[in-house]
């Protein structure tokens, strides 16, 4: 298909016509990026659930607070067997919940937890779209085997 | 938007230079160096001329102010992103939660209120290369009464700026410092470092809200017609996140 848009479509596309070309650069650019990805997809969905579900764990260990961070935790707790989307959102509530009743030293435990597990998570979305073109320092970021590779090290010296 | 309009007249102008490799809308743009410096004057006599706007003349039931409190402005803009987070984000992100949680417990008191463009940026105005003139400013769909803070926040996001030598070129035009400086002998307005800090992280929330949130559910409801650009858009989304998760590990200004 990426033969197809380069060789085919792109040449036959009006080069004065800055939307058509665009369109099509970007839906070569897509196939491009997916092509990159495929191979990945169900190892990079592990290591992230993986990393929210260690979050998750984290937060609930160093919870302190009233009722309304209480409760949100109990969410949380339940939430750990979602999917990760939900997980997601329940990460979020919690966070937010504390901001009503959350003792200073978990808002402050929180915050670099948090921060520390987003580090990665932004890492890992910043690699995994790297052929985007988005990314300021595109050459300091790790190919996902690699991240995948890291992420298998470490789980073999921890068992 | 689906509603009649009428063209009444054409603008000269490109928002990229031919010859110019960058993204889409405005990213990574690098500038010639003699295009920056004639750049300068004209891109903030814009955004000062935008600021000096008698918005008191608004339509009020289009144009609210928020003048109930001295927090108002930036309350109005945390509830409004963080209420598009909620509507859009086809799944959750804890730092949104923390964002979220650090914007509410740290909204600035607005020194004065002005007309706020909200997307001033480059990439969002048509320039005349060989005059180096600006000929229009783009994309006004965000504008609101704010905090001239936010409007100077924005300018200087990564993602449309451009590192040389280490220095942050402010929408690929000029550092920082030089940049508030400039703002302040042309407008008089004093900036407060607090206040700046804040709006850079409202800023990279926002942004986040539009490629992970709002850009990923056109494009997954098909909504719209540029469901390729927004799909691409959402890439970068996690760039963003990572200069969030630098600001607030950085701290607020003393």
């Amino acid at each position: 298909m990426q033969r197809a848009i380069t060789e085919v479509i792109l040449p036959a596309v009006d080069p004065n016509n800055s939307l058509a070309q665009e369109q099509t650069r970007l839906l070569l650019g897509h196939l491009q990026a997916l092509a990159l990805q495929q191979a990945y997809s169900a190892s990079v969905q592990a290591l992230a659930r993986h990393d929210a579900e260690e979050l998750a764990g984290a937060l609930q260990h160093a919870v302190a607070g009233g009722p309304a961070t209480r409760k949100a935790a109990e969410q949380l707790r339940h939430a750990v067997a979602q999917p990760e989307s939900a997980l997601g959102h329940a990460l979020e509530q919690f966070l937010l919940a504390s901001a009503d009743d959350g003792a200073a030293a978990f808002i402050d435990a929180s915050h670099k937890l948090v921060l520390t597990y987003s580090r990665e998570q932004a890492l890992r979305g910043r690699a995994w779209f790297k052929a985007m073109g988005f990314d300021s320092v595109p050459a300091s970021l790790p190919e996902i085997p690699q991240l995948l590779d890291k992420w298998t090290e470490s789980n073999a010296t921890l068992s | 938007m689906g509603r009649p309009a009428l063209i009444t007249s054409f603008i000269d102008g490109v928002t990229k230079l031919f010859a110019l490799t960058s993204n889409v809308s405005g990213f990574g743009t690098v500038f010639p160096p003699a295009l920056r410096e004639a750049l300068k004057k004209p891109f903030i006599e814009h955004l000062a001329a935008v600021h000096a706007y008698d918005w008191h003349q608004l339509p009020p039931l289009v144009f609210q102010a928020p003048t109930a409190a001295p927090e108002q402005a930036a309350r109005w803009q945390v509830n409004w992103w963080t209420s598009v987070w909620r509507a859009d984000a086809l799944e959750g992100i804890p730092l949104m939660g923390l964002a979220e949680r650090w914007l509410r417990q740290n909204l600035p008191a607005a020194r004065e209120l002005v007309l706020v463009h909200s997307d001033y940026r480059t990439g969002n105005y048509l320039f005349d290369e060989a005059r180096a003139e600006i000929t229009a400013i783009l994309d006004w769909e965000l504008v609101h009464i704010g905090d001239y803070h936010q409007g100077l926040a924005w300018i200087a996001i990564k993602s449309w700026s451009h590192i040389e030598d280490g220095v942050l070129l402010a929408s690929g035009i000029m550092p920082l410092p030089e940049l508030l400086d400039r703002y302040t002998a042309t407008t008089g307005r004093v900036i407060d470092p607090k206040t700046l800090y804040f709006y850079q992280a409202l800023g990279l929330y926002e942004c986040i809200v539009i490629c992970l949130g709002t850009s990923l559910r056109a494009a997954h409801e098909a909504h719209n017609h540029q469901d390729a650009l927004l799909s691409w858009l959402a890439a970068a989304g996690y760039a963003f996140m990572s200069d969030l998760v630098d600001l607030l590990e950085q701290g607020s200004p003393a």
